[in-house]
């Protein structure tokens, strides 16, 4: 039997009674469950690699949650989509928990489905970039496979020129730019000439 | 005296008497005048006066005789020999009834007249002694009569004073409206007791009342206080100097009325109690006075904390919002535990356990809410000011973090209990708590943070400390900062601690403000200290 690793969902709360009891809802859901009592209690923690999310208070004593988000938004390790709670319906600290890419704000007491929703929604975002993330390390392990010259004609291709203007750019002739772009081709993995733009503009090849 | 001082006149109409005489009384070392005639020798008495004359009873004009009665020797402390030719029994007697000291007959024998001048000079020198003895003795008992006599108005002038005093000192306690009293001591016993008129006044009872009942004093006592009035009475016949003790007394006609009692004690040159005198005063109005003022603080302590309470509400619902939303979590949790397809019976008792408790938790929040919403009989009691602190902080807890404060604790375990009114103790400790947090709005988020500290500087005192790390006070506004109607807050009323001042002081106690000599300031408030902890 394999066992899938459940998703995570971190609750930051300096409210014992609050933080417990948000933590057996999610369990209650199927998901495991870490609980914080303040942001740099989260923040000193080591965090694991599945699919995460986090539950955040808004007002804590010590660094609140609006600051415990920017910061882990400029952490490459620790960035995870974000649902905040408050116990004060403060609507432009919502907007800026919004504007900061959160996935949803809601007000003590809510109902269970909402903030379920909300995780479910967080942990799909988290997910998605999670894959994002693993297609992208595997583009770059092909784009390190191909020789400068692949590489320089793979530039000049994405940049939208024909094989006969890449030869003349080159000094070499169409016929080898021809050989050279089937190369790419295969060793990028890809069936088309328009996926094999796409995914290079993703990875970052500039002309 | 010396005989230089002793003169001698000689009267005689014969010069041929006078010389020999004369110059026999010279030689011997007399001065010697004389004179012719009476009507002479009276003359010269006018100008001059003599020890001794030595008269011839014959002779023309105002004979022997007659001078001798004019002379008056007595007055002039002066005597008189006196001579004459014919002896006789009847001039001789006359001359001693005229108080002639000798007589002698012509012709004079010098020596035999020598001899009498000494016999009367000696005498003289005698008889002035004798005088300056007498006067002396004299002045003796002259001065002592004076002595006697301002001894005398001395005793009279005491007397009169003493007369006097007492006479004031009974007009005084006749006239005075406090009942006074003097109790006297033998062998560490009440022996007897004395009562001014106005026992009647203050107690209704009379002096005779008093002396009649030994016991009548504690009797007007009401029951409950009498143990404390008997403890006292005790101390004081131990000897003990002890302030004033204010106690009820149940007057005769019934009503009950308030008195302070002051005892001075008497000591003997032992130090010893002999006695010690009392004022029983009538206290009733000023206690009247006391109980209004009290109940106006306490009205205006429940207003102005419903005011407190009002502007705490935000903070106050948070605080109940945040059982709410764990009770409602934990039990949809539970629904969902339940509705599993296999129920996990341990998470779902969890939840249930933690409802419970948050139940509680919100109850106590309501509970305090209430009780300091609440207008009631403002009742002292001996408290531990450790849970007046946990109470304040369940409702002031949201109020700190709303405002991102943090709230340090320092407060030891072991501090003695004090005789205060829980729900104004908390009403002064809030006030100062959300004043503090209001302090450090504008203050960086590290730097917020709030210490409640307390001590015993002394057995006497708990003193509490709330010291914020904001911008302080003005010098300006610490003048008027426990004033009425002083805010800085455009929200604010200004009373919260004006009236957190009064409740302080009401309880015996001290509030006062200093600041920090880094940043901030600190309230200060102390209370006396009524019990120990046990």
């Amino acid at each position: 039997v394999i066992s899938r690793a459940r998703d995570m969902v971190y609750i930051v709360d300096d409210d014992a009674s609050v933080r417990q009891s948000l933590a057996r809802l999610a369990r209650s859901a199927g998901y495991d469950a870490g609980v914080f009592s303040s942001a740099n209690e989260f923040l000193k923690s080591p965090l694991s690699t599945v699919v995460s999310c986090l539950v955040l208070d808004i007002r804590m004593p010590g660094m609140d949650g609006l600051s415990l988000q920017e910061k882990i938004n400029s952490m490459e390790e620790r960035r995870m989509p974000v649902v905040f709670i408050s116990g004060h319906g403060d609507v432009p600290i919502s907007v800026n928990a919004m504007k900061a890419g959160a996935v949803d704000f809601l007000s003590k007491p809510f109902n269970d489905d909402d903030l379920l929703n909300a995780i479910r929604s967080a942990l799909q975002k988290a997910r998605q970039t999670r894959d994002n993330r693993g297609r992208m390390t595997e583009v770059r392990e092909r784009l390190d496979t191909l020789t400068p010259r692949e590489k320089e004609v793979l530039r000049w291709v994405v940049a939208g020129m024909l094989n006969k203007q890449v030869a003349g750019k080159l000094g070499i002739a169409e016929k080898t730019v021809k050989v050279h772009r089937g190369r790419v081709m295969k060793k990028m993995k890809v069936q088309s000439f328009a996926e094999l733009v796409r995914i290079a503009q993703e990875a970052g090849v500039k002309s | 005296m010396e005989k230089k001082d002793f003169k001698i006149l000689i009267v005689d109409d014969e010069f041929i008497t006078i010389e020999p005489i004369w110059r026999y009384l010279l030689s011997v070392g007399f001065p010697v005048e004389y004179a012719i005639s009476g009507e002479e020798a009276l003359q010269k008495t006018t100008r001059s006066s003599y020890a001794l004359f030595i008269i011839d009873i014959q002779m023309p004009g105002i004979n022997g005789m007659e001078l001798l009665d004019q002379l008056d020797l007595k007055s002039k402390h002066a005597e008189a020999i006196l001579v004459t030719g014919h002896e006789t029994l009847e001039t001789a007697k006359q001359a001693v009834l005229l108080g002639a000291y000798c007589y002698l007959c012509k012709p004079v024998a010098l020596a035999l007249m020598g001899n009498q001048v000494g016999k009367i000079f000696e005498l003289l020198q005698l008889k002035l002694e004798k005088q300056q003895y007498l006067h002396s003795l004299e002045e003796q008992v002259k001065s002592r009569t004076k002595q006697y006599e301002n001894e005398k108005n001395r005793c009279l002038q005491a007397e009169e004073s003493m007369r006097r005093s007492e006479e004031r000192y009974r007009r005084i306690t006749a006239g005075i409206t406090d009942y006074l009293y003097s109790v006297f001591i033998e062998g560490g016993v009440v022996v007897s007791t004395r009562h001014n008129p106005a026992c009647v006044s203050v107690t209704g009872y009379t002096e005779e009342e008093f002396s009649a009942d030994p016991f009548l004093w504690i009797n007007i006592v009401p029951a409950e206080e009498r143990e404390e009035v008997k403890k006292h009475v005790g101390e004081i016949l131990a000897g003990a100097v002890i302030p004033s003790i204010e106690h009820r007394i149940i007057r005769k006609d019934g009503e009950i009325r308030w008195v302070s009692d002051t005892a001075i004690l008497n000591k003997d040159t032992n130090g010893k109690l002999v006695s010690y005198d009392g004022v029983i005063k009538d206290i009733t109005d000023r206690k009247r006075d006391e109980e209004r003022i009290r109940a106006q603080i306490d009205e205006l302590a429940h207003v102005t904390r419903v005011a407190t309470m009002g502007e705490l509400t935000s903070s106050l619902a948070h605080e109940i919002n945040q059982p709410l939303t764990a009770i409602l979590s934990n039990a949809q949790a539970a629904l969902r535990f339940m509705n599993a397809a296999r129920p996990d019976l341990t998470e779902v008792g969890g939840a249930l356990t933690d409802i419970v408790s948050d139940c509680r938790r919100a109850g106590k929040v309501v509970h305090e809410i209430r009780a300091l919403m609440k207008k009631e009989e403002p009742r002292r009691e001996l408290l531990d000011i450790r849970r007046i602190f946990e109470e304040v902080l369940v409702l002031t807890n949201s109020d700190s973090i709303i405002k991102n404060v943090k709230i340090i604790r320092d407060v030891p375990g072991d501090l003695p209990y004090v005789y205060c009114n829980r729900v104004q103790m908390q009403q002064v400790m809030i006030n100062l708590i959300v004043n503090g947090c209001e302090a450090m709005k504008d203050v960086a988020a590290e730097e917020k943070t709030l210490t409640i500290r307390s001590v015993t500087n002394n057995s006497e005192n708990l003193v509490v400390e709330i010291e914020d790390r904001g911008h302080g006070i003005t010098e300006e506004a610490r003048e008027k900062i426990f004033e009425p109607f002083f805010t800085t807050r455009p929200e604010g009323l200004g009373m919260g601690l004006s009236i957190a001042k009064s409740i302080v002081e009401a309880h015996g106690g001290k509030l006062l403000v200093r600041n920090n000599p880094d940043k901030g300031a600190t309230f200060i408030f102390s209370l006396p200290v009524q019990g120990v902890k046990t």
